[in-house]
């Protein structure tokens, strides 16, 4: 309760402070406002200042610039029960009960808490009396306070109340209806006016000034006499359209509000001369000077008289400046500004007064709710009362942090060599710029038992402790800060951390021994579960390293954003603290971290547009059978379980998966890679690896092939890591076999950088990141060579390595001589090649180059290394680098003449510029030739080409397709001359 | 101490009807059409006879029809009870939650002369 309470004064008195001190400001300024400005000016400033007062509720800006604590506004700490028996010097031993419920000897003992006043009461009765009775109270002044302030509020609307309705009862056992003609013209101003409803006019005698009342259903009063009425009632009809009534009412609540402040009430008595003087000006706009004196001459006329006579008088005794003020401000016919600018400053002034000012109570604990509150911070945390006594709280700031840290007053009082930031129960910290949240300290106790033990401690000072320390996990996860759970755990745990919300089921027994750690590296953010006792002990514990489980999210080099989560696997140098267990598990921990994987397949990220995306969290590794497996890509792979413990597995899911068709895993030997991070390695982590990380990837799981219609991977790759590394041979006797398996136990091909199928006639080189068709026949005839060429780089002419792939003829080499090496290399320096792939060092481009001299003689070969360089693509969205395309410039004539070819006769090879013929079969006395199709070649059918069939070079070129529909089998008639196609004729 | 009792409101209201008359004695037909009720008459009768009790109706008779006189005046008594409000919330005006078209400010002879003179002074 005493939240509520404290919470409420500050903001009043936030409020009343600087809305105040506005106000003397405004107070001071306004004679000079009243004779640059409208009286309507001073009407919206007065009304501004009314609205935010009139709301008791303050919201300041986090980390405002002005701030302050009112001390009175905190919880007085209860009296001890401790406390009171050593006061009344009554030995420990003594057994102390609940307050008495009969006369029965012993000492009882009861605290009984008011929002007011805390009581602590210890009776002793020996002997059937009462010997000693001892009271301790302690004022709790945010309940007294907010009482105090109850009252003077009650107080001071009653009495404006009362006095109102008491005087309606009056008027109206005085009144009676004015006479009808005039009710009629009342009417007929009203309505020229333009308001809602007439109000019924009444003559009353208890009054002496016309007057109108009621909010809802408002009246005109008229005194019996001596009244100029047509002035009465253009008057307080406009009273009515202005709906001044409401305004004063405002006036009225303002002031029960902030009874306590003069400047308050000072400012309502002025909104209210000034709402008369704006009534005037309203009335009187546009009048002659003459006009305006007669209705001042009718006021003065109508004040004389009402001043005798025994009938009620209204207004206060002193004032007659407010008159004098009020007579001149009518007669002033002298051209006012509205004001805008300065009423739009004001307002702003007041808005923001109240925001940059932020009043808090002192931080405190609560004895009723249980719970430490620091309005400041706007945190609270929940510590049972037990707990409670036993703590103490640091405050400190330092660069630009602050914490708070919570320990134990025992602890710190035997420990000659207690350090705060090392032996504390709980810490909350926050106010970092990019984090606007609190994390956590985690218990030690490992750290502090020990010591307090060596320093003397009893065996229930030693419980003491413990129970102190077993109760910081609930704590911790109680805090609220910003009126927020941090993160929430009802079995399952959810978090919201910046771009990061998601939730996870964990058990009970593995919650209790986790944490949470929010943070950031240089590359990401991240949210770490971690082991508590692990935290504690490990002394170079990195929470952005050694969690448990961990969500990353970070801004890729296009832009997206990416998340990810992980599951720790066991470190080595967690071993170190726990040698001396001999439980052999090491505190629980191995069982805990190898529970991780069943918990990360469970993880579930929440999208920001409110569905959720399952994580997918398909992949475990089963110690039993030393088997990896990854449901999401649906394969397994045995891993022995002592290379798998060195191993990092980098799984990236971009957030709009559907960008690159491919999912990467990626298993690095962490060993090699100490420093590696995958959000640097950037698009092609393989190079990177190898250039800096040489030997560190173990495995690397491509799945950028699936055969179509199904998701399961086609091709593996694995890049061997050579025998630098001790273990990674004997899992991978074979470089052509990788025993990498679908689940259901199949196995899955599985191949070297390069591969060829030969039921798919596909070519794919995975290091240069491309894929060709080459038919079985040619590849059969070539010879393929990969090797790091130097080359100079243009500009700077620096000479760096290219790797480069090169189609070779295999008959111009000579396989059983051992000088093969040299051979290729003589045919690659007499750019005797058929293809060349290479890629261009800065890693953007794919540079592939045609046939360029060749002294090879079969011609199928030549046509390949001509057309291959059309047919070259890319790995589906491995690589979206530009392929640059240089086509042969050896040439192969065809003699000039006819040629004729159905497509059973002759193979057809086309793109858009040239064709190929290639005989079937050898002896059909044909040889392959290229045929460039000439810029002018004539296209003309050759007799009946049934409809539907179109004939243009392109088809007849590149498809020679027939629909199906139809019989037609097309005859291709060439005509070639000085090598080039002239003519073509289809029949 | 208060000089008269407190009459109820309807007794009042017919007060209030004599008062307005012109001439007394007053008859009750006269009386009742000045009453803004549709009180019958034996109403009203009802009534006056109440207010005779109490001592501030004077009766007489005239012919057949009773002629109908104020022993108390109004001003009196209307003073007896604005005084008794004035007492019981003296001080600061009848109320904050009505609009009036001047506020009394104990103005002295003096004042009220100032006032004019500043009335006329105003010259364009």
């Amino acid at each position: 309760m005493t939240g509520v309470f404290t919470d409420f004064l500050s903001g009043l008195v936030v409020i009343t402070l600087t809305t105040g001190g506005l106000t003397a400001l405004l107070l001071l300024l306004a004679p000079a406002a009243a004779k640059r400005f409208t009286p309507r000016w001073r009407y919206w400033v007065w009304l501004a200042l009314a609205l935010r007062l009139a709301v008791p509720v303050h919201f300041a800006v986090p980390n405002p610039p002005v701030a302050f604590t009112v001390p009175a506004l905190a919880e007085q700490p209860a009296p001890r029960s401790e406390e009171m028996l050593e006061e009344l010097d009554l030995p420990q031993e003594t057994p102390v009960q609940p307050l008495p419920a009969s006369a029965a000897n012993g000492v009882y003992a009861g605290n009984i808490y008011t929002p007011i006043l805390d009581t602590a009461k210890v009776t002793v009765v020996e002997g059937g009396q009462v010997k000693t009775d001892w009271t301790k109270q302690v004022i709790q002044w945010p309940g007294l306070l907010f009482l105090l302030w109850c009252v003077g509020a009650a107080v001071t609307l009653g009495r404006e109340l009362l006095r109102h309705w008491a005087f309606l009862r009056l008027c109206r056992r005085w009144r009676r209806p004015a006479e009808p003609e005039l009710q009629a013209e009342s009417d007929r101003r009203a309505k020229e006016l333009g308001l809602d409803a007439a109000p019924r006019l009444y003559r009353c005698a208890a009054i002496s000034t016309p007057m109108v009342a009621g909010l809802f259903h408002p009246v005109v009063l008229l005194p019996l006499d001596g009244t100029d009425v047509l002035m009465a009632l253009d008057h307080e009809l406009t009273h009515l359209k202005r709906k001044d009534l409401w305004y004063k009412a405002l006036l009225l609540w303002v002031r029960t509000l902030h009874w306590f402040n003069p400047l308050v009430r000072l400012m309502c008595r002025r909104a209210e001369s000034d709402l008369e003087q704006c009534c005037d000006y309203d009335l009187l706009q546009g009048r002659t000077l003459a006009d305006r004196k007669a209705y001042g001459a009718a006021l003065l006329d109508q004040m004389a008289a009402g001043c005798s006579g025994t009938r009620l008088t209204t207004g206060f005794s002193g004032g007659k400046r407010e008159v004098m003020a009020r007579f001149k401000a009518l007669l002033d016919t002298s051209a006012k500004k509205k004001g805008g600018i300065a009423l739009t400053l004001v307002v702003l002034a007041v808005a923001l007064a109240g925001v940059a000012v932020g009043c808090y109570g002192a931080p405190g604990y609560d004895r009723n709710a249980q719970q430490y509150r620091n309005p400041k911070w706007n945190i609270q945390m929940d510590v049972p009362q037990e707990l409670w006594d036993q703590l103490e709280v640091v405050e400190k700031t330092s660069g630009g942090v602050r914490h708070l840290y919570f320990v134990s007053r025992a602890l710190k009082e035997a420990l000659p060599d207690f350090d705060l930031s090392e032996d504390y129960w709980v810490i909350l910290y926050g106010g970092k710029k990019n984090q606007d949240s609190y994390a956590y300290g985690c218990n030690r106790l490992e750290a502090v038992r020990d010591r307090y033990e060596a320093a003397g401690a009893s065996a229930e000072e030693l419980e003491a402790l413990e129970r102190l320390y077993e109760g910081a996990h609930a704590a911790m996860y109680s805090v609220v800060a910003k009126g927020q759970h941090l993160e929430a755990y009802d079995g399952v745990f959810r978090c919201q951390y910046g771009a990061l919300d998601f939730e996870v089921p964990i058990p009970e027994s593995l919650w209790a021994q986790l944490f949470c750690i929010y943070g950031n590296t240089d590359e990401f953010y991240y949210v770490s579960l971690v082991s508590s006792k692990l935290a504690g002990a490990v002394e170079d514990f990195d929470p952005a390293e050694d969690y448990w489980l961990q969500a990353r999210y970070w801004t890729g080099t296009d832009g997206e954003r990416v998340r990810s989560v992980h599951y720790g696997t066991w470190n080595y140098r967690y071993e170190v603290p726990f040698l001396k267990d001999s439980s052999g598990e090491m505190f629980g921990q191995i069982s805990l971290y190898a529970a991780a994987p069943d918990v990360y397949r469970s993880f579930v990220f929440h999208d920001s547009d409110g569905g959720s995306t399952e994580q997918l969290t398909g992949d475990a590794y089963d110690r039993n059978t030393e088997t990896y497996i990854n449901y999401d890509l649906k394969f397994q792979l045995n891993i022995p379980a002592e290379v798998y413990e060195r191993l990092d597995i980098y799984y990236t899911t971009p957030y709009k998966y559907q960008i690159y068709d491919m999912q990467c895993i990626y298993f690095i030997d962490r060993r090699l890679a100490e420093g590696f991070d995958m959000g640097r390695a950037g698009k092609h982590p393989i190079r990177y690896l190898d250039e800096n990380y040489p030997g560190a990837l173990y495995l690397c799981v491509d799945t950028s092939h699936y055969p179509s219609g199904t998701q399961e991977p086609a091709a593996v790759f694995a890049e061997m890591p050579g025998e630098r590394l001790i273990s990674g041979t004997d899992l991978f006797p074979d470089a052509e076999s990788i025993p990498v398996y679908r689940l259901d136990g199949t196995q899955i091909r599985s191949f070297h950088p390069d591969t060829y199928d030969r039921e798919t006639a596909l070519y794919t080189n995975y290091k240069l990141s491309f894929r060709l068709s080459i038919p079985n026949e040619i590849y059969d005839r070539l010879y393929i060579h990969t090797e790091d060429t130097q080359v100079a780089m243009v500009g700077t002419g620096e000479t760096v390595y290219a790797s480069t792939v090169y189609f070779l003829d295999r008959s111009l080499l000579d396989e059983t001589k051992p000088d093969v090496e040299d051979q290729i290399s003589r045919l690659i320096l007499n750019r005797d090649v058929l293809l060349t792939v290479q890629e261009d060092p800065a890693g953007e481009a794919l540079w592939v180059q045609g046939v360029r001299h060749w002294t090879g003689e079969n011609r199928n070969l030549y046509w390949f290394g001509h057309w291959a360089v059309s047919q070259l693509s890319p790995l589906n969205g491995t690589d979206l680098r530009e392929i640059v395309r240089r086509p042969g410039s050896a040439a192969l004539d065809c003699p000039d003449g006819e040629y004729r070819a159905t497509k059973s006769s002759v193979q057809y090879y086309a793109d858009e510029n040239a064709l190929l013929f290639l005989p079937l079969s050898e002896g059909t006395g044909q040889d392959a030739c290229i045929l460039p199709l000439a810029e002018d070649a004539v296209l003309t059918p050759m007799g009946n080409v049934p409809e539907g069939v179109e004939v243009t070079p392109d088809y007849v070129l590149s498809s020679m397709v027939v629909p199906a529909w139809s019989s037609y089998i097309p005859t291709l008639a060439i005509t070639v001359k000085n090598g080039e196609i002239t003519a073509l004729a289809v029949k | 101490m208060s000089n008269y009792p407190r009459l109820p409101s309807a007794e009042l209201e017919v007060m209030q009807a004599l008062w307005s008359a012109p001439d007394y004695p007053a008859h009750s037909a006269d009386l009742m059409s000045r009453l803004d009720r549709d009180w019958k008459a034996p109403t009203v009768l009802k009534l006056l006879s109440r207010l005779e009790e109490r001592g501030f109706v004077g009766r007489a008779k005239e012919g057949r029809a009773n002629g109908y006189t104020p022993l108390v005046r109004r001003e009196d008594y209307l003073a007896e009870e604005s005084r008794a409000f004035v007492s019981r919330f003296h001080g600061g005006s009848v109320s904050s939650l009505v609009a009036t078209l001047w506020k009394n400010h104990d103005l002295t002879e003096g004042d009220l002369a100032e006032l004019r003179a500043l009335l006329e002074q105003e010259v364009e």
